[in-house]
């Protein structure tokens, strides 16, 4: 029964601090299979997401599942499948890379050790060291192998990137999470939650934008390449206030106007050309300017 | 990498975890057994129920500490296998404890029917209730501990009520109390042990704080402090890292309270030891605050970018050091002498409340805030305090003892009983001189201490050598001022003859 369920299943999530909701709310279906983007600024209640998703907390209110199980009630049958790598990630200070991997092993029914000793290799982390003397960037590379190594059919990552150097960032992205899900790609799912949106653009399927706890935007990454481009023209003299219903004008100088379309850019394109621009050309926009332009339209309007 | 490992990965992480809390035990309480004298004994009794609340606490605590709980969380493994797992390894290492606490004290528990109660009472509180306080409160150190100030009250309580309720003298009570209250802790173990599992079952793991006191807002507040002079925000900052002394002291309040309608209402209270609870209450306190004071900034992570504050870093630690020693100094020195102003209790007749006692606390927070600089969280520090004044106290004693030889052998055994303090000089009152000398001898570690430790704490080195300078300057320190108070002794000697 749980093959066929999907990977996540968000109903209603509320969670409370106090008298602030981190979560209001919010709904989201990840199929398996995926790699699924959560996007949101600081504060936006992806961590908290994250961690009712884990049964790291408690939520107020609302349903969660993961395979079509109940992280609560099915907890270690949920974390059998999952692998998790927190945004703050922090060891034993005592134990060595090699300890540390040992010990997170032995919670796990398999692991890769081929898998680990070439991460291991690949990110230049000497086995012997102890945990306390790494950087934060190693750290995180350690928690990474850490969760890749049990090849888990979920993979949750918290802002994984965050204190790594573009290489390895570049190098962990492609190499790491992208053969991780090629090796069985209709099987593991990746859900990350992450401000270097940039960083993941060849990479995510879908995602959802949260803000204040609340599903702002949730698209297919193609889909929501098609809908939200750009459109850029240039006429011969000023054309004086254009009325574009249905797009939002990133600027108009000029003799030029540069506006977002959301889905309907053959009606916008139709009606500029109606104005004989000098040059008319449409491009696609990436994640991050549907990130911006979705949660900060003043200000990109500026 | 093989993974050809005797215990289980697991397994050995938890003993890992609480091994340098019960071989810090174990060695105080050999130290004790080896050397046998009186305070050492104390200490050592000492170092065993703080090494047991540790245990209890670090069990649990030690995943808020490393900041592993959302890491062990998330692993696919039950958590009723991993708090059993956790409960077990305790268990073993208190009862171990135990058995060698039993061994080493059996002739300072005078009373028989009392040896076994006060033998396990810390191992049930570091069983049981440490773990759970330190997940209710989400920090080991306040759990250690609540889980011997509420056991302590609740005692103290009960002892009112046997009084009240069924007129049984106090002393009596005591016994009576002392033996029932065991076996119903020990009844009551599985339902504590029961809340601590179900509350381990559904441990959150949230940055999200923990129950605080809530300290005046011009005290406390970070917003008040904003139109004042950064030291202020500095000191508003210290004392809300000390939050915990707050508690404590509050406590103090409630179990004098109950003392006091004691010894009002029930004439054989004055048996009670007040003033060994009174003078537990001064050290524990002092040595609390200091251990407070620089590892737990570290140990919340925000060490580094204090430091960085266009503040220089002596201010910093000055501002550190004022708030450790001011609230040791109000809580430990002056809200005892404040009490007992107020309404004497009998038994505080035993307890001098000197200079000596001022001299004393200051050097214990002194002693540390000094450890407090070494160490990664304040439970660390406080746990290894003991241990550590244990080992002060032995080097000074061998230094007393080679110096006795020496002089035996320069000018015979009278001069050498003389610079040891054993016996009198001929014309001096011994006892002002070493007084006077411990005192001026005290004044002038305290700063040491206090300087080494703001050398720690400012820097995030670790190596071994500085550390070994640091307590060779200290040994030296001792040293000298054992063989001036021998000198001073032996001059008063010369002189008179």
């Amino acid at each position: 029964m749980t093959n066929h369920a999907p990977a996540i299943e968000i109903h209603n999530l509320v969670c409370r601090y106090g008298h602030t909701d981190a979560v209001d709310g919010l709904n989201l279906r990840v199929a398996a299979g995926r790699c699924y983007g959560l996007f949101g600024r600081n504060g936006a209640g992806k961590t908290t997401t994250i961690k009712c998703l884990l049964n790291l907390i408690r939520p107020t209110s609302g349903e969660t599942r993961v395979f079509g199980l109940d992280p609560v009630r099915d907890e270690v049958a949920v974390k059998s499948r999952v692998a998790y790598v927190p945004d703050l990630v922090a060891f034993y200070p005592w134990m060595t890379v090699e300890d540390t991997l040992g010990y997170f092993a032995s919670f796990r029914r398999h692991w890769n050790t081929a898998t680990e000793i070439s991460l291991v290799k690949q990110f230049r982390l000497d086995p012997r060291q102890k945990t306390s003397h790494l950087s934060k960037g190693q750290r995180t590379q350690l928690a990474l192998i850490c969760a890749i190594c049990p090849e888990p059919e979920l993979l949750v990552l918290d802002e994984p990137t965050s204190g790594l150097d573009p290489i390895v960032r570049r190098e962990f992205i492609q190499t790491v999470i992208g053969a991780y899900q090629d090796e069985d790609p209709g099987r593991r799912t990746v859900l990350v939650s992450t401000h270097l949106i940039s960083e993941f653009e060849g990479l995510i399927d879908e995602f959802t934008i949260i803000d204040r706890g609340r599903n702002v935007l949730t698209l297919d990454a193609d889909t929501a390449r098609e809908r939200y481009q750009k459109v850029h023209a240039r006429f011969a003299s000023d054309p004086g206030p254009l009325d574009l219903p249905g797009t939002r004008i990133l600027c108009q100088r000029g003799r030029e106007i540069e506006v977002i379309v959301n889905g309907n850019s053959a009606q916008v394109m139709e009606q500029l050309r109606a104005r004989s621009p000098e040059a008319l050309a449409i491009e696609a926009l990436t994640l991050e300017e549907i990130f911006v332009s979705t949660l900060q339209p003043q200000e990109a309007g500026a | 990498m093989t993974r050809t490992a005797v215990l289980s990965p697991v397994l050995s992480k938890e003993i890992r975890a609480l091994l340098p809390f019960w071989g810090a035990s174990v060695a105080a309480i050999a130290a004790a057994l080896v050397w046998r004298e009186s305070h050492l004994l104390d200490l050592g009794f000492f170092a065993y129920v703080v090494g047991s609340l540790a245990i209890g606490a670090q069990s649990v605590g030690q995943e808020y500490t490393y900041r592993t709980l959302p890491m062990l969380l998330s692993q696919p493994a039950d958590r009723r296998r991993v708090y059993l797992l956790k409960f077990l390894v305790s268990a073993v290492m208190l009862l171990t404890l135990a058995a060698l606490a039993g061994t080493v004290f059996a002739d300072v528990w005078r009373q028989e029917s009392a040896r076994f109660s006060v033998a396990i009472w810390p191992v049930l509180c570091g069983l049981f209730l440490a773990p759970l306080f330190t997940m209710i409160c989400r920090s080991s150190l306040a759990g250690m501990i609540l889980s011997a100030c509420v056991p302590a009250l609740i005692w103290m309580v009960t002892l009112a009520i046997a009084w009240f309720w069924f007129g049984i003298e106090t002393d009596r009570a005591a016994n009576i109390i002392l033996g029932r209250w065991t076996l119903g802790m020990i009844l009551l173990c599985p339902l504590l042990g029961l809340l601590g599992w179900r509350r381990f079952t559904e441990l959150e793991a949230t940055e999200v704080a923990s129950p605080a006191l809530h300290l005046p807002r011009w005290l406390s507040s970070a917003d008040g402090a904003r139109g004042y002079s950064p030291l202020r925000a500095l000191a508003a900052k210290e004392v809300h890292l000390q939050q915990l002394t707050f508690g404590v002291a509050g406590l103090y309040i409630i179990g004098w309270a109950i003392s006091l309608l004691g010894q009002r209402y029930i004439p054989s209270w004055s048996t009670f030891p007040l003033g060994v609870v009174m003078l537990l209450y001064c050290m524990g306190l002092a040595i609390m605050i200091g251990a407070l004071a620089s590892a737990e900034e570290r140990q919340h992570g925000t060490l580094d970018w204090q430091l960085l504050q266009p503040t220089p870093a002596w201010q910093q630690w000055m501002v550190k050091v004022g708030v450790a020693l001011g609230l040791a100094l109000l809580f430990g020195v002056g809200l005892p002498i404040l009490l007992n102003q107020v309404t004497p209790l009998e038994g505080f007749r035993t307890i001098r409340m000197s200079g000596d006692l001022t001299v004393l606390i200051v050097l214990l927070t002194a002693s540390s805030v000094y450890i407090s600089s070494l160490s990664s969280s304040g439970v660390w520090a406080m746990a290894w305090s003991l241990p550590v004044g244990i080992g002060v106290a032995l080097f000074i004693q061998t230094v007393s003892g080679a110096l006795r030889w020496v002089t035996l052998k320069l000018a015979g055994p009278l001069m050498a009983d003389i610079v040891t303090g054993a016996v009198a000089p001929s014309s001096a009152d011994p006892a002002d001189v070493i007084i006077f000398a411990a005192r001026a001898f005290s004044l002038t570690l305290a700063p040491l201490l206090l300087w080494f430790g703001f050398v720690n704490h400012t820097s995030s080195e670790r190596t071994v050598r500085p550390i070994f300078q640091q307590i060779a300057s200290i040994a030296v320190l001792i040293m000298t001022g054992i063989i001036l108070v021998g000198g001073v002794l032996a001059f008063c000697e010369v002189r008179s003859r």
